[in-house]
Formats: structure tokens, sequence, C-alpha cells
């Protein structure tokens, strides 16, 4: 029988909220007192979980979303929303925990600014969360886990991940795919925790100058341009055997794709800038590239 | 059934005080007939007077019947219908005084206001001391056979005070008086005007009972009139309020706000591109500036409070539904299907200039159809507290301007509080324009002014400028001004006559967690502190209750029942029993403390009826009410209240009494008997309500009617001025605005 999932996904799940555009001045000019701007405010479901599912499924995948929201209005709210695109089977709620929520204000100067509340639901998903979904990890074809899901070595969803890893890796068909997320990843783990953590991923994705900090090359003035990405790719290689390699200024507006297997190296240009709506630009190009680079295309 | 022609409410109420129903028994029309009693003659004799007064009525039952054949085809049948026509005058030396202003006040154009004041003050000006008489000329007649008539005149003689012009100023400045007949009303604050009447009350509130019942009660009209004397109850007087129910309408903005205040000091300045992920605690809220001022007038003490302003259906609405539930706040608007809610995110850094930036959606909304909706809440609210974004924006400002229009229409106060940057919308003298005659209590930072003023070169810290320059000129627009500088380090306060402050505060004092909402805080005080109550009735009477209710406004009276002891003392004067019984009620209840800590004065009062030197007592049964009916019956009585206030702080007291005479009708004793049965006189002294049918007893009086009820607003009114310098005039009024502190007063 033919699995209903090809695809687990784990990563946050948060209510985003975002002010439309760019302040008309830049954070630096606020000094004193109160100042009130009123600009229209995006309330989109997102998180690095939800954002990487819902985009898999547009491409055709059938992804389960691992992970938790708490019972409070935002939950509600991405609740209803996860069952408008039928992704809501695996997430859970958790009652002593809210919802994950961001918001992200970007100044005149471009100067971005995001706040993330912490605890929040998204960190509580646990082991037994996990195993309740052991068949579908086992028997999926992609298991997407998003570097947020390590971010706290006290919490739960840090055994979790690992666990998931694990389970993936009982059966041969899944691909473990670790998105490193954030950029300063760098600064909790050393890179050989980080290789400890990940000694279950096939598929690595990283922004070029992460992996530098954490190979301990070059430093951080430098400027990220095709040779760097060619030296960092040729080091990583002796480590993991299939990556993907960000760089440029938004951070993914060329990628390096190796793959050991087939010693395949493709250089590729985004079309980053030209987007109008760069939410989640990042995990829609990896989707392709796993889909047509890696081919593990949807069942 | 009665066709009344007359649409007077005073009328109305008049007929169901003695138990008529209205459309029940009787129906009122209007007769469209406004006599000129001086079009013939310019000086006329009091006979000259009544003759035409009957006349006025006869010819208003003319037209009114006139009218109801042609409106309906068809004949007032003089089997089954009465028609009754009355008309009241004032009448002083030789002149009929008419009503200063002949339309309603609110449809009366300023230049009209204007000259009805002028009219008004010379109409008082000639009662002043006078003996004058308030004449009733009343008609009946058999349906449309008007050949079948009755017909009488009630003459009353009045006499008013020797009051002040002062007092006549701030009596026509509360605007009662420019739509009465002789530019006074006696059943509102115009009491206060009055030495003593003698003969029939009702007929100067506008239809003699007595006379009129009289005249129904002739054979020419039997069986067309049902009169339920001993039948129906007398009307109950509202349920008292022990403390009243401050309403509260606050218009504005409603969020879901995600607040982050944990950033460290000046965050903003040093942040780097290409920027920073903060985690921490977000603070979810109910916010917007109709929420927050709701919150905060809640906290001050205002009971029903309420918000104007637009959610969403969704969770984020039903959230903020939820947390205004919690603190009993109403919304008065349903939940939007097609709107979403607004949303806030305020950040907030640690330092001691309270930086902040608050980024808000523009999704509110209000519209002519979502004011009508609350409409009703609006003109019932002591206070309407606007957001200046309700003006600033313009898909809410006609709908914010017209709620203002409602407020001042209804009689509540409407506060507006100036936005930041509001200047940037529209200059000042659009804003005076827009608003004028609108607002009673301005809000703003000084800045905000000092640039809506074109002020560049004075600070909002030099306070004599602020004070000499500044005060004077928003003063000729708005009665009541508190401005704050932008850092709420300092207030000023100021009312048309007095201005305090600058007051410090304690805003920098307070942790970042308490500072939101701070502005509101101290606005929502001052005028709880404004409006609360200021008087303490030791009384659990519902009828000195409404009483007071004339003169004072509602929420400026608190109530609580005494508990003092009553009994009676041998060799004492009725007077001293009542003076020390009205005594022992204020001390009693003053003691308890059990009060609003605004409460300044505390009224004891108790009423005796004597007749032939002795007490008659309150029945508590049938037997001992129908004895002392009998007692009183065809004699007169004297009713004797006696008066006492006590001033909470200082401990001065004044003890008074106050004496009218009561004349009775002769009573039979089937009348008294259908008076028992409609159970108004258990629990009464004397075993009658003069404010109810027991009215129909009374032929006339001699003194304060209020006094017979049992509270004598005429002698309290004076108490209250000259011993305790709380004059009824404008105790509600913003002339008055109560200030927090008598500290740094100017």
């Amino acid at each position: 029988m033919e699995p209903a999932y090809d695809m687990v996904v784990m990563g946050d799940i948060n209510l985003d909220w975002l002010s439309r555009g760019n302040l008309s001045f830049p954070f630096s000019e606020l000094v004193v007192n109160g100042v009130i701007v009123w600009s229209i405010i995006d309330e989109l479901p997102g998180g690095s979980g939800l954002n990487f599912a819902r985009f898999a499924q547009e491409m055709g995948y059938k992804p389960l979303l691992l992970g938790k929201i708490g019972d409070d209005p935002a939950g509600k709210f991405i609740h209803e929303w996860l069952q408008q695109y039928q992704l809501e089977a695996g997430v859970t709620k958790d009652t002593n925990h809210s919802t994950g929520k961001a918001f992200i204000v970007r100044d005149k100067n471009d100067i971005r600014f995001l706040v993330n509340n912490t605890p929040n639901a998204n960190r509580a998903l646990s082991v037994s969360d996990v195993e309740r979904c052991a068949d579908e990890i086992t028997s999926c074809r992609i298991l997407y886990v998003s570097g947020y899901c390590l971010m706290d070595p006290k919490a739960p969803r840090t055994e979790a991940a690992i666990k998931a890893m694990q389970l993936a890796h009982k059966e041969v068909y899944a691909n473990v795919v670790f998105d490193v997320v954030p950029h300063q990843f760098y600064k909790i783990y050393k890179f050989s925790e980080f290789r400890d953590l990940t000694s279950e991923v096939n598929i690595l994705i990283s922004e070029v100058a992460t992996m530098r900090r954490f190979l301990d090359i070059g430093n951080r003035s430098e400027k990220v341009d095709r040779s760097i990405a060619e030296e960092t790719a040729e080091r990583l290689a002796k480590f993991y055997n299939r990556f993907i390699l960000r760089f440029g200024p938004s951070g993914c507006d060329e990628q390096v794709i190796w793959d050991t297997q087939t010693q395949q190296l493709i250089w590729e240009e985004t079309e980053h800038y030209k987007m109008q709506d760069k939410r989640g630009y990042g995990d829609k190009l990896a989707i392709k590239t796993l889909k047509n680079f890696f081919n593990i295309a949807p069942l | 059934m009665i066709l009344f022609t007359s649409l007077s409410e005073r009328r109305k109420n008049l007929l169901e005080q003695i138990g008529f129903k209205e459309r029940n028994d009787f129906i009122q029309v209007d007769p469209v007939y406004n006599p000129d009693y001086h079009q013939d003659k310019q000086n006329l004799e009091l006979d000259e007077v009544i003759e035409k007064s009957i006349e006025v009525a006869r010819e208003k039952i003319r037209r009114s019947v006139k009218d109801a054949r042609e409106l309906t085809g068809k004949h007032l049948s003089p089997k089954d219908t009465v028609v009754a026509g009355a008309d009241t005058v004032v009448y002083l030396k030789g002149r009929v005084l008419d009503r200063p202003l002949e339309t309603s006040p609110i449809d009366a154009s300023p230049k009209a206001i204007k000259q009805a004041e002028a009219k008004a003050k010379q109409m008082l000006s000639n009662l002043r001391g006078e003996d004058f008489y308030v004449l009733t000329g009343m008609v009946v007649t058999q349906g449309d056979n008007l050949d079948n008539e009755k017909f009488c005149c009630v003459v009353t003689r009045a006499k008013m005070k020797q009051f002040s012009d002062n007092d006549i100023e701030r009596y026509i400045q509360t605007g009662e008086p420019l739509d009465k007949a002789g530019a006074f009303g006696i059943q509102e604050r115009g009491v206060i005007l009055f030495e003593e009447i003698q003969g029939s009350y009702s007929n100067v509130v506008g239809l003699p009972l007595v006379e009129f019942v009289k005249l129904l009660s002739d054979p020419l009209f039997m069986g067309r009139v049902h009169f339920r004397f001993g039948q129906a109850g007398t009307p109950k007087s509202a349920p008292i309020e022990e403390a009243p129910a401050l309403r509260v309408v606050s218009v504005g903005d409603l969020n879901y706000d995600l607040v982050y205040d944990e950033l460290p000091a000046e965050f903003f300045p040093k942040l780097q591109p290409p920027g920073q992920h903060i985690e921490g605690k977000l603070y979810r809220g109910t916010g917007g500036t109709a929420a927050i001022f709701a919150f905060r007038a809640r906290k001050a003490g205002f009971k029903q409070c309420s918000v104007l302003g637009t959610i969403g259906a969704g969770p984020f609405g039903q959230t903020i539904a939820q947390d205004l539930h919690k603190e009993e706040i109403n919304i008065l608007l349903p939940a939007d299907h097609n709107h979403q809610t607004g949303i806030a995110l305020i950040l907030r850094d640690a330092t001691k200039n309270d930086t902040t930036l608050t980024i808000t959606d523009p999704l509110q909304s209000l519209s002519t159809d979502d004011i009508n909706k609350a409409k009703s809440e609006i003109e019932k609210a002591h206070v309407v507290f606007v957001s200046g974004y309700c003006l600033t924006d313009l898909d809410r400002r006609e709908a914010t301007l017209q709620v203002m229009e409602w407020t001042k229409k209804a009689g509540g106060l409407v506060v507006l509080d100036i936005t930041v940057d509001m200047d940037k919308t529209f200059d000042f003298a659009r804003f005076r324009e827009m608003t004028q005659h609108k607002i009673d209590v301005l809000v703003a930072e000084i800045p905000t002014i000092l640039a809506w003023l074109s002020i560049k070169d004075h600070q909002q810290n030099e306070w004599a400028f602020i004070l000499e320059q500044i005060i004077p000129v928003l003063r000729q627009d708005f009665p009541v001004i508190f401005l704050r500088t932008s850092t709420y380090s300092h207030e000023i306060i100021a009312s048309p006559t007095k201005t305090l402050g600058p007051i410090e505060l304690d805003y920098s004092q307070r942790p970042p967690a308490q500072r939101l909402g701070y502005g509101d805080e101290k606005t929502a005080q001052h005028l709880y502190e404004f409006m609360s109550p200021r008087l303490l009735l030791a009384s659990k009477s519902p009828r000195r209750y409404e009483l007071l209710k004339q003169i004072v406004a509602e929420n400026k009276i608190e109530v609580l029942v005494s508990k003092a002891d009553e009994s009676y003392q041998q060799n004492e004067t009725p007077e001293d029993r009542v003076k020390r019984l009205a005594k022992n009620k204020a001390r009693q209840v003053l003691f308890t403390n059990k009060f609003s800590s605004n409460i300044e004065l505390v009224i004891g009062a108790d009423t005796e009826i004597v007749l032939n030197g002795k007490p008659m007592g309150q029945p508590d049964n049938d037997q001992t009410a129908r004895e002392t009916l009998k007692q009183l019956s065809g004699k007169t009585h004297q009713v004797i209240t006696g008066l006492a206030l006590i001033n909470r702080i200082s401990g001065k007291g004044v003890v008074d009494s106050v004496s009218t005479q009561v004349k009775f009708k002769e009573l039979s004793d089937s009348e008294i008997d259908q008076y028992i049965a409609s159970g108004e006189p258990i629990g009464k002294a004397g075993a009658y309500g003069i404010q109810g049918k027991g009215a129909l007893f009374v032929e006339k009086i001699e003194g304060s009617y209020s006094n017979v009820v049992g509270l004598p607003l005429e002698r309290l009114a004076e108490i209250l001025d000259k011993e305790f310098g709380i004059p009824i005039w404008d105790i509600d009024k913003v002339s008055n605005w109560r200030f927090p502190s008598p500290q740094g007063a100017r």
C-alpha cells in the first residue's frame, strides 16, 4: 500500500506579523518617547516547518507537518488555516505554552528586526509525539528537519528531532534533509557537536557563511563569492555527501549543489532579486532542488 | 376614553400619577394652537386671563375635534369619548408670561437661543421676589358635541424668592428655563427659585388634578371615563441605586496588541545591518485607544463601560471580546464577519525616556450604521471618550462627530483625546471649526498643541508661557483642558475658572510594564473625581431620592440607608423631633464610612405629619391608614421635614426644619376605601402620598410641595449654597470642575 505521506516536516509553526514595506525612518531615529506608525500588518501563518510543508504541497508532495501549537487565539487561527490545506493531521495542541509568534519590521535602511516569543509551543514537541508518527516517518521519502528544532538543546524538541532522524533510517527510503537555520546556529554548537547531531542527515542545506564559521575558515568581514563558496564546498564534502550551499546579499542569490554519489556539482543563480514576494523563497528553492537535482520526486 | 388636547409630557405624568393609563384611558393629540393672550390688549386683569384661558382650552378642543374628523373621516362619538382641553399660563402684574423659546432648544438656532436667553433673563428678573399666579383653564366636552361641556379655571398663587442676578444667569445656563412658560420649571431645578405656593401644586405643573377629576365626575360624562383610583397601583419609583452607575462609552481603536518591552536601553539607535533576531517574552493584550481607556475607566470607578469600535469575528476578535467581558466592559457593536481585527505591535526599550515603536494597522472603522446601533447607549452615557484617531481617520470622522453631537444633546460629557501628530492632519482652525461646541474636555500633549499653534520658540516645560499664553487660547473653545508633557513628567488641569498645575506626575518612577495607558489612567481618574457622587443621602425613601434627582444630577448622589433609632422622646416638639432624627440619620450613615471616597456632604431628613399638634405617624396596616385619613379629612394639617447636612471633612453641620400647610378635601368612606385598596397609604407619613393618587385629596397647600413629599428642595438648595458652597445650578457642570487637590491652584 502506498504510504499516505511522502514527506514529514519538522520545524516551527508560527503566526507571523509582518509590517508591510519599510518604515519611513531608520531605527536610529527612535530616541525618545513613542512613535506610532500606521502600516498594514500582514498576519500570516509561518515558521520554518509550516512554510516548508505548504510549499512542498504546492509542488506536489504529500507532507505530514509535525509540530505543536498553543491553545490560544493564534493557535486557533493557525489550526483553521492548516485545516483548509489538510495539513493539520500531525499538529497537536500544547496547553502549557503559547503558539509561536514572530513579528518582523524593516526600517528605512532595510535593517530587519524580528522578535520571536519564547518559550513557545514549538519547542514542546516531544519524543512521544514523534513516536506516534513513527510509521509515517519510516515510510516517507523525505524527512525535513529545520535547524530551529535543535536550537534549544534543553528543549524536548531537540531530542524529538534526533529521534525522528533515527527512525527515518530504520528503513531505506527516507532522505533526511537538514536546513541549518538560523544563521547563528554555529554559536550554539561546536562543529563536532553539530556533526554528531546531524549524523543521520543525507542532505544539508546551509548558507556558506554559516558553514565557514563552523569550519573555522575565513572571517566575518569577507564577502562570499563563488571561489569562497567552492572552497567551502570542498571542505564540507569531507563530512557530508550531499548538500546545498547558498550565498549572496539575500542569503540565497546563488547556490552550489553537491552530490558525492554522482560526483555532480552544479552552480545555480537563483532569481531571488526578481521576486515580488520573497517570503519562503529559500524553502521553495530547496524543494525544487530536492525534486530536480536529487530526484526525490513526489509519489 | 379621554382625548386630551395636549402633548405635554408633564400632563401625561400627572394623569398617570392618579391611575389613568395612556392608550387605555387617554390619548394625547396636538391641537397646534399657541394663542397670544396680549393680541388685543397689553395689560390684562386676572379675571380676563381666567376667561381667556378657558376660551383657549375650548379652542384647542375645537381644533382637535376637527383634525380628528378630517383624519379619520369619523365623528368622535359623544357616547364613549370625552375631549379635554387645558391651557396653563403664568400671570404677573397684568402680563401673561409665555415661553422664552417657542421651539425645542434642540432644534433652535444659536441666534434663537440667545434671544430666548435674554427673554428668560427678563422674565426671571420680573418674577424675582414677586407674588404671581398660575392659571389653568380647563374644558371637557362629550365627544364632538361641544355644546355639552363643563369648564373651570384653577388659580394657584405662588411666590418667588429674592434670588440674585447670578442665580438667574446660572439657571439660564442650565438651559432649563428656555422652553418653560414663565421661564421656570417647578418640576426641575427651577423649584429652588420658589418661596412658596398657595393652592394646587399640580396646577403649577400643568393640570390641577382635583378639579380635573371633579369635571370628569360630572354626570354629563358618566360611563365615558374609567377611573381606576382603587385598582391600578401608583407608578413605582425607580429602585434606588446606592452608588450611581456611571456610564462611559469609549470610542476609538480596538486592537489585538503584541508587546515586547524587554529591549535593552537604547536598543534602536544601536541596531545595525542586517538586523537582529530577538527571542523573549511577548505579551499579548487587548489594546487600542477605546479599550485602554475603558480598562482605565473601570479601574477609576466607572461602573458601566462600553467600547465603540470594530473587531473581526475571528479568534483575535473573540479574544478581545473575552478580555473586555472579563473586565465587565460591553462591546456596543457585534463582531464584523467582513472585518479583520486590528493588530498593533509595540516595542519598548528600557530607557528612562521610554522609547516605543508602535506599528498598528489601519483597519479600524466606524460607520453611520454602526453608531446608529449604539445610539441609545451613547445617549445614556455620562461620559463619551473619543480618541483623536477617530477624527484624523476620514472613514470614522463623520460618524464620530455625530456621536459627539448626540452626547452633547443628551447631556453627556464629551472628552476628546488629542493624538500625537494630529496637528499634521488638519490645522487648528479647521479642528476648532469641526468640533465647535462638541467638546467638554480636551486632553492633549503640550508639543502637539505648540505645533498646532505654530509656536516654535517655546518649550513644553516653559510653564509661565503655557499657563499665560496657551491655556487662555484653548479656553476659548474648550471648557476643561488636561495638558501633559510628552514625557508625562507634568500635567496642567484647567477649568473655565481655575487652573491647577504644573503637577508632577509619577510616570518615570513606574516600571515599564505599568506605563501603558498612563495618560488614560490620569484622564479617567480626573473624570471620575468630577463625575462621582458628592452628596450622600441617608434615607431609604425612593421619594426623597427622586426629589433630590430633580435638582442634582443622578451621578452626584449616593444613597445609604440609615439605621438610626427613630423612637419618640417625651416632651419633644414635632420640629425638634424631625430635626433630631434627621441629624441622627446623617450621623449614623457618616460613621459607617461605607460610601464613595469623594462624598463631601451627608444629607439626613425626617418627615412628620402633624394634626392639631399631634404626630400622625406612618400606618403599617389598612385599619390605621383608614383612621388617619378620616382624621385628616376636611382639615388642614402640617407637614414638617427636618433636614440635617454634615460636611464629611470639616464636620460642619446644619440642621433645620420646613413646614407646609396641607388642606384636605372632605373624604367619603368610599374614597378612603378605594385609596386604601390601591396600597399607596401604607408606610407613608399621614397615610397618603401627594406625589401619587393622594394628590386627589389635597385641596390646597401653603408652602413647599417637595417638603410634603419628603425633602424641601428650596431650603436644601439654600443651605447647600450658602452654608457649604455647593451651588445646585452647576454642581454637575464642567464650570464647577472638581480638582484633584487644592495645592497649586491659581
